[in-house]
């Protein structure tokens, strides 16, 4: 047991931590980190993010809403250090970790920088009401924090020299002249761009080294509360969760549009976590499930009850599933130059099948394997659509 | 003729399906004939069941059938102990924990869309008589979010609002306060006191009992610590009121009955009214905010994900 590495992670708002070893449908480990003893509704797991430890092995850094923070460790299943700091007033919202490096975020708008092994704390103030507060290390080595809330539009900062280098601008008011109000719920990196989702359904992506202030891209999800996005497998798309329970690709491409939208949200999708290397969005909700869905063919992989409310998910860039077989088997060009012994197989499976006749015809045809292909390709639902995305 | 075309009749022909039969009146005296002889064939075996004294068999009913539901852990077992110990930490700390823990008395305001019909009226009116330390107020054209400001002001506890459509109640909407949820529950076969022949005067003071029953999944006790959060923990059985929330079919019957004792015959259960149905159609966390809000569950515009099975339930 102990030897299957962990993959996924939870938090819920009961404010325990699980972790999760994904790796096919049926075999599914679930461990909650710490046991459930002082599980509290009143503090949950508010943040969860990736960190580099100063050995630059990957850590994953866990917020609480009473300013407690850990440091766990995926090697080794546990936590490796506990922190306990004073980040200001109000509910931690969105912990950071950069090498030595650890940002808070607090509700009151504080944003506390605190460097491993000097005591001094630097302070910026990025307005009231801050709901989310996330990092993002450029491969030039700068490090870039950005945070928004409501009322509160999306501003970037730099790390090293804590001065503001990006304040987004609200969009021009709509067709009867009024304010669209601003309720900035998440945010998401892309590349050198930054994508965000609002209450009121916008996914907006901004481009700070642009001269534009306002979004580049704004896209209506209709009638939804979005509260969470992900960046995925796709560039340049995104994928959203809304309030009431549904969760949608959005292309952020040109002019951008809502696309697929992937089932079985009872509740609230609360966090979403997508896959970078390989199509597998993790996302969790407020009914008390972690779900597993694929991108382009939209099934649910995994539906797993998990007792308490999820505030929470997080999977690695190169996270990837096993998958039933049939999502493996759609190279026909492979059959057909496959093996004797691999058709000889199809045929017998053939025989079992109560078709007399067709039996005959394919031990007649044994030396011509070409019968079987098409069988194969009927089988594979999906397969279309997983392909036309390998090709491009 | 007749008579040759009866002995013919009483030939019997095995026939895997009548339907392939074309004359209709033929099919039908054919099915009517088969379905006579399953029934002596089931009377018979039921007979010889019966003889040898083996246990009567089990219906299939909906609910004998229901689909296993994962949110129902067995707590036999043991990979589910930690699970059950999880959701008893969720329970016991969740909103309704301090009302559990008797640390402060509930305090209902009753109210209802604009302008009550009669029959909303008074159903509203009854239900400030079983639901102690409760008020209704007319709600005076104002929103449910400042109706909910002012109630957190003026220490209520709950607020239940009564709407109505095509001049009968429809709907009910119940907010916990000051931190939710709130739950909204589709009101149907409301028959108020008037309609069962009773009088609302039969309706004493004394703080009811209340049953709450077959609330089976975590969906269903969290429905169920909800609607008991609005009654007073302890009832003053002296009243002899009782209060029942039955979920039958994730419908919730609600029935208000009043024990009688007698020295002579069996104690007895005299309905009191009103009586009515509810069916939740969702949970939202935090209070009252239908467009920006989270919810818990939600069936409103997806039914065919939710009530995919008939037998699959959710409370």
């Amino acid at each position: 047991m102990k030897n299957r590495p962990f993959n996924v992670f939870v938090g819920t708002a009961s404010g325990l931590f699980k972790s999760i070893n994904a790796v096919e449908k049926e075999e599914l480990l679930v461990v909650n980190v710490d046991g459930v003893k002082g599980g509290t509704n009143r503090n949950p797991v508010t943040s969860l993010s990736w960190a580099t430890g100063v050995d630059n092995g990957t850590q994953v850094i866990v917020g609480w809403a009473n300013h407690t923070v850990k440091i766990f460790s995926p090697q080794l299943g546990k936590f490796i250090k506990t922190e306990d700091r004073k980040c200001g007033d109000g509910a931690l919202v969105s912990v950071a970790k950069h090498q030595g490096t650890m940002v808070t975020a607090v509700d009151s708008g504080v944003v506390k920088i605190w460097k491993e092994g000097n005591s001094s704390e630097n302070k910026i103030v990025t307005g009231t009401h801050l709901e989310k507060m996330r990092c993002k290390a450029s491969p030039g080595g700068g490090v870039t924090i950005a945070t928004s809330g409501k009322e509160n539009d999306l501003k970037l900062w730099d790390l090293a020299t804590m001065k503001q280098t990006f304040n987004a601008k609200n969009v021009r008011h709509d067709e009867l002249e009024l304010r669209v109000p601003v309720w900035v719920t998440d945010i998401a990196f892309l590349q050198e761009k930054v994508a965000v989702t609002t209450k009121h359904g916008h996914v907006r992506l901004y481009d700070p080294l642009s001269s534009m202030r306002r979004p580049v891209v704004n896209v209506q999800v209709p009638e939804q509360a979005l509260c969470s996005i992900s960046p995925c497998f796709k560039d340049f798309h995104v994928v959203v969760g809304s309030g009431s329970g549904q969760m949608n690709l959005v292309d952020l491409r040109s002019k951008g549009v809502a696309m697929n939208k992937y089932k079985g949200f009872l509740g609230c999708v609360k966090s979403i976590s997508a896959s970078v290397d390989h199509p597998y969005i993790a996302s969790v909700s407020t009914d008390r499930h972690f779900r597993l869905h694929h991108l382009e063919t939209k099934d649910v992989l995994v539906k797993e009850y998990m007792q308490s409310k999820l505030t929470g998910v997080l999977v690695a860039d190169d996270f990837t599933f096993k998958q039933p077989e049939y999502y493996e088997d759609d190279d026909d060009v492979q059959l057909i130059s496959a093996p004797e012994g691999g058709i000889k197989e199809i045929v017998e499976v053939k025989k079992e099948e109560p078709l007399p006749a067709l039996v005959e015809s394919l031990k007649k045809d044994k030396e011509e394997p070409l019968a079987a292909p098409p069988e194969k390709r009927s089988r594979s639902g999906g397969a279309s659509a997983k392909k036309k995305h390998k090709n491009s | 003729m007749g008579r040759i075309k009866k002995e013919k009749d009483e030939e019997e022909v095995y026939r895997p399906s009548l339907n392939d039969i074309k004359n209709k009146s033929i099919r039908h005296k054919l099915a009517v004939k088969e379905r006579v002889r399953k029934k002596k064939e089931k009377k018979e075996i039921r007979k010889q069941r019966k003889e040898e004294g083996a246990e009567p068999g089990v219906p299939h009913t909906i609910e004998s059938l229901r689909e296993p539901d994962e949110t129902v852990l067995d707590p036999n077992d043991p990979r589910n102990d930690e699970r059950i110990e999880e959701t008893q930490i969720d329970l016991q700390t969740d909103e309704f924990s301090s009302y559990f823990n008797m640390e402060y008395e509930p305090k209902v305001l009753i109210t209802f869309c604009d302008n009550p019909t009669t029959k909303t009226r008074i159903f509203g009116v009854e239900l400030c008589r079983i639901i102690p330390n409760s008020m209704f107020r007319y709600r005076g054209r104002s929103t449910i979010k400042k109706i909910v400001k002012r109630a957190v002001d003026k220490k209520f506890t709950d607020i239940l609002i009564i709407n109505e459509d095509q001049r009968k109640p429809n709907g009910l909407l119940l907010i916990h306060l000051p931190e939710g949820p709130t739950a909204f529950f589709r009101l149907s076969n409301v028959k108020i006191t008037k309609d069962l022949n009773k009088s609302h005067k039969e309706i004493n003071s004394h703080r009811p009992e209340v049953i709450l029953n077959n609330f089976t999944t975590r969906l269903g006790s969290r429905v169920a610590r909800m609607l008991a959060s609005i009654f007073h923990y302890s009832p003053e059985f002296k009243g002899r009121r009782v209060v029942t929330f039955h979920n039958q079919r994730d419908y919730i019957f609600f029935r208000h009955h009043r024990y009688e004792f007698s020295p002579t015959a069996k104690p007895k259960l005299r309905e009191l009214g009103p009586r009515f149905t509810l069916r939740l159609e969702y949970i939202q966390e935090g209070t009252f905010d239908t467009k920006l809000g989270e919810y818990e569950w939600i069936k409103s515009g997806r039914r065919r994900q939710v009530e995919f099975s008939r037998r699959k339930f959710n409370l």
